[in-house]
C-alpha cells in the first residue's frame, strides 16, 4: 500500500504539513517502469522513480512497533487514504465498494468507504497530472532538475489545487 | 512533544528531547485512553517503577509503584517516538497521548501558563505568545483532575489488595484499571 500507485501527492503534502517535515524527509524511490504515470522523470531522463513512504529497518518509518512485539501505525487519522481503507484496494479495477450496496449490513460504513475511494481516485487523478507536467518542464530543464525539486513543486501544485488556483508554472506575472 | 493547531509537531527542528530524556509518569486515564485509541493491552507499553511515594502495591507492604510509559533501552526513547529521520522524530500516538506530554513544556504558574524553565528544551526555546494557551491551560486542569482520580484508583487498588490471599501480578493491576470502577465494590 505503501507504493506511489496507492499513495498520492495529497497524502504525502498532508503528512509533511502536519508532522512539521518536508516530503523528502520521510520518501524514498524506487525504479519505475517506462509506462508507469507515477513515474518521475530524473538523470536528465534517463531515469524514472516512483516516489514512496521510505521504509525503517522495521518496515514502513511510521510504523510504531512496541517491544512486545506489536505493530501500530503512528499516523493514525492522518495516514494515506490507501492505507485506511485496507484490505478495500482502492485501485482495482471494480472495487467492490463503489458498487450499490445492496441488503448490506453496514450500510453507513459502506457509504464512508465508497467516499473515501471517491476521494483517493481525484486525489490520485490530480497526482498523475502533477508528475505528467513536472516530466513535461523537467524534459526542458537540460536535466537540471532532482527529486526534491518535483516534491516542492507537489506542494505547490498541492495549495493550488486546495485554493482553486490555476497550475503553479502557469501563474501570471 | 507537543504543538498546537494544525501542526503536530510544534517545532520542524524538534528531535523529541522531552521523549528521550524523561521517565513518562502517567495516570489511570492516560493508560486507558492509549489502550483504547490505540488497540493496545497496557502491558505493551506500561512498566512499573517504584513510586517516589504513595502507589499502586502487587502484595501488602510491598514496594509502592507507579505507571511509566516503557522506553527503548538502546536509545532511551519513549517507544511511541517515530524516528522518521536524522534529528527528525514525531510523536505515534499523537491524537490519544498522556497529558502530562499534551501539557509539556508548560505549567499554571500564580495563575497563568507559564513555560517551566527546567526542561530539556532550555530556556527561551518556546514562545509562550505563540502558543494555544487556552488548549494548554485546559490540559493542565485536565491532567490535575486526572491525578486526583489516580490516587483514588490507588487507594481503591490497594483496598483489595490488602485482603487478598495472593500476590498480585502487574497484569491483574492492568485489569483493574481498564475495569475500574466496575470492579471497584
Amino acid at each position: 500500500m505503501r507504493g506511489a500507485r496507492y499513495v498520492t501527492g495529497a497524502d504525502i503534502v498532508r503528512i509533511a504539513r502536519t508532522l512539521a517535515l518536508e516530503p523528502w524527509h520521510f520518501t524514498q524511490t524506487a525504479p519505475a517502469a517506462a509506462d508507469d504515470p507515477t513515474g518521475i522523470v530524473v538523470d536528465e531522463g534517463r531515469r524514472r522513480v516512483n516516489l514512496r513512504l521510505a521504509n525503517a529497518a522495521h518496515g514502513c518509518v511510521f510504523l510504531v512497533r512496541t517491544l512486545s512485539g506489536v505493530g501500530r501505525c503512528g499516523l493514525g487519522d492522518l495516514a494515506p487514504a490507501a492505507c485506511r481503507v485496507f484490505p478495500a484496494d482502492p485501485a482495482a479495477d471494480a472495487p467492490a465498494a463503489l458498487r450499490e450496496p445492496k441488503d448490506s449490513a453496514e450500510p453507513e460504513l459502506d457509504q464512508q468507504l465508497a467516499e473515501a475511494l471517491r476521494g483517493w481516485a481525484a486525489d490520485r487523478d490530480h497526482w498523475y497530472e502533477v508528475i505528467a507536467r513536472w516530466n513535461a518542464q523537467a524534459a526542458n530543464s537540460g536535466g537540471t532538475y532532482g527529486l526534491e525539486d518535483f516534491q516542492r513543486y507537489l506542494l505547490e501544485a498541492q495549495a493550488a489545487r486546495e485554493a482553486g488556483a490555476e497550475w503553479p508554472e502557469e501563474v501570471a506575472a | 512533544m507537543n504543538g498546537s493547531g494544525a501542526n503536530v509537531a510544534g517545532c520542524a527542528g524538534c528531535s523529541g528531547n522531552c521523549c528521550r530524556k524523561y521517565k513518562v509518569g502517567v495516570t489511570v486515564a492516560d493508560v486507558r485512553a492509549l489502550a483504547a485509541g490505540m488497540a493496545l493491552h497496557p502491558k505493551d507499553f506500561v512498566r512499573l517503577l517504584d513510586a517516589d511515594d504513595d502507589g499502586f502495591r502487587l502484595r501488602p507492604g510491598g514496594p509502592a509503584m507507579e505507571l511509566y510509559l516503557i522506553r527503548r533501552a538502546e536509545t532511551g526513547a519513549c517507544q511511541f517516538l517515530m524516528e522518521i529521520a536524522p534529528g527528525k522524530a514525531r510523536c505515534g500516538v499523537y491524537a490519544h497521548r498522556p497529558l502530562v506530554c499534551s501539557t509539556f513544556p508548560t505549567t499554571l504558574q500564580r495563575g497563568a501558563v507559564a513555560i517551566r524553565q527546567d526542561t530539556v528544551c532550555g530556556p527561551d526555546a518556546w514562545n509562550l505568545a505563540a502558543m494555544n494557551l487556552a488548549t494548554y491551560r485546559q490540559d493542565i486542569t485536565r491532567n490535575r483532575a486526572a491525578w486526583a482520580e489516580h490516587r483514588q484508583i490507588v487507594q481503591a487498588w490497594n483496598a483489595t489488595i490488602d485482603t487478598a490471599s495472593r500476590e498480585a501480578t502487574p497484569e491483574d493491576l492492568y485489569e483493574f484499571l481498564l475495569n475500574y470502577p466496575a470492579n471497584a465494590a
